[in-house]
């Protein structure tokens, strides 16, 4: 901690530490413009998601029914323990964060190792959520081959003519989400290394902001697909 | 650790830090919010459902991006960003579903009926024919006559074209898309009499629609919208099965 910053200085001399980079004069600069280059990142994120969101709007206001029915034939609680579960991460992630600030070390690696563990749980449910609707047929386009009988309906019941549209939007958002969630595992593994390494102190701490920040980022996707998606009348 | 004053530093980083509890109140707030939305949507409020989840929605969005997040401390410009991305969002949003939300299900001479009022879907060709044209198809002044009545006298006509493949029940959720000029005429008649029998069917029928597929007059939108019902075809009749 002290001594690396201290053989940085008599390196870089006038600089500054060994993680300012060369193109910022100070560590406000930096962490500003790294601030601004990540916010800017997230709206591109939100935009991403526009067209999904968009589509999804679409497709329910020309097929309502289809839609009801599609969003009964999902678990709500699975998708309502998803929440909790990333709701937490985020807390967790947030704390994480904080304990950088603050130059709790040790404290930052477990916040970031639960925040880890939540997105396994995460991905654990969603495996059995899309392992049940594989194994029914409740699949996109041209995969679809549910019948009622599987379901739980009686067999001579009809299912409406369009829901393997609700199912392809459902994989898409739901799995561009979930892809999400691994790119963020991965993200967050390794700043883990990094911390776990020393590279972070109470003066630099950007990466696991940043990091968390892509982390909200995703909580938040998830806080509106979940009632979009799992929780329509 | 309590927080580190500086007052010679080099331009040193003072991010603001929020106390534990103040994440954990977040936290809390948002399981709340969660268990909420949860609860609500077993209340059946029609048309009320979607708001109030996405309203609650919302609400938790907020806390996440000014707490967790900490846009409320951060430098103005960053809200700027981020709050400019939703402006775009809802601009997208907004005009797509205002367009699409005005297009009906195909109706006479390429004007489309909206299924929510039965009223005819803003655009499309004039019901008038053009001043001084002579017409004289018999079909097509008895369409513009009772196109004048409105969209209800133009349903469940018989189809006038002749050589035609008859005219399949489209589903109510299925777009049949065709170009409609003034020269397709029994296209649009028979266009009309799968969406005046389509509307008068369950919207659970799975069918298919092409009433123009074979006069090769289908648009590349035609696609999609048959690509979609195909999988659906569970008992449509489809004499013209050129796909």
């Amino acid at each position: 901690m002290a001594t690396a910053s201290e053989a940085a200085e008599t390196e870089h001399e006038h600089h500054g530490p060994k993680w300012l980079q060369h193109h910022f004069d100070t560590p406000v600069q930096q962490f500003d413009a790294a601030k601004l280059g990540m916010w800017t990142f997230l709206a591109q994120e939100v935009l991403f998601f526009s067209g999904l969101f968009v589509a999804y709007g679409v497709y329910r206001s020309w097929y309502p029914e289809v839609f009801s029915i599609g969003s009964h034939l999902l678990d709500k609680n699975l998708g309502a323990l998803n929440t909790i579960v990333l709701l937490f991460s985020s807390l967790t992630a947030a704390l994480a964060v904080r304990s950088a600030q603050v130059g709790e070390r040790k404290k930052t690696s477990i916040y970031l190792i639960v925040t880890i563990v939540c997105a396994f749980a995460f991905l654990v449910v969603k495996y059995f959520e899309y392992s049940h609707k594989i194994h029914v047929g409740l699949l996109p386009g041209n995969f679809w081959h549910a019948d009622p009988a599987h379901l739980g309906m009686p067999a001579n019941a009809v299912l409406p003519a369009n829901l393997h549209v609700f199912f392809g939007i459902y994989f898409m958002m739901t799995g561009v989400h979930g892809l999400h969630v691994v790119i963020g595992i991965g993200v967050m593994i390794w700043i883990l290394i990094r911390n776990m390494r020393g590279d972070f102190d109470q003066k630099f701490f950007t990466p696991v902001d940043l990091t968390a920040l892509y982390w909200h980022l995703v909580d938040l996707i998830w806080i509106y697909l979940f009632p979009l998606l799992y929780l329509i009348d | 650790m309590a927080e580190q004053q500086h007052h010679s530093d080099e331009g040193e980083v003072h991010a603001h830090i929020s106390p534990t509890t103040t994440y954990i109140g977040i936290f809390v707030a948002l399981v709340v919010l969660t268990v909420l939305t949860y609860a609500v949507s077993f209340v059946h409020l029609g048309r009320t459902n979607l708001l109030v989840a996405v309203v609650i929605a919302t609400i938790k969005a907020s806390l996440v991006v000014l707490f967790f997040m900490h846009l409320k401390y951060d430098s103005r410009f960053n809200s700027v960003v981020f709050l400019g991305s939703l402006l775009f969002l809802a601009i997208f949003l907004g005009y797509t579903l205002n367009d699409t939300d005005q297009r009906g299900e195909f109706g006479e001479y390429g004007r489309r009926v909206l299924t929510s009022t039965g009223e005819w879907a803003p655009g499309g060709l004039p019901l008038e024919p053009k001043p001084g044209a002579q017409n004289t198809d018999a079909a097509g002044a008895g369409a513009i006559e009772r196109g004048k009545e409105g969209p209800e006298a133009t349903m469940n006509q018989p189809a006038e074209a002749e050589g035609a493949e008859p005219a399949v029940a489209g589903d109510a959720g299925a777009k049949a898309v065709t170009d409609s000029d003034a020269g397709e005429e029994s296209a649009a008649q028979r266009a009309d009499e799968a969406t005046g029998e389509a509307l008068e069917d369950e919207p659970n029928e799975a069918a298919k629609a092409k009433p123009s597929a074979a006069q090769g007059t289908a648009n590349t939108a035609a696609d999609p919208a048959s690509n979609e019902a195909d999988p659906a075809a569970a008992d449509a009749q489809d004499p013209a099965a050129d796909e």
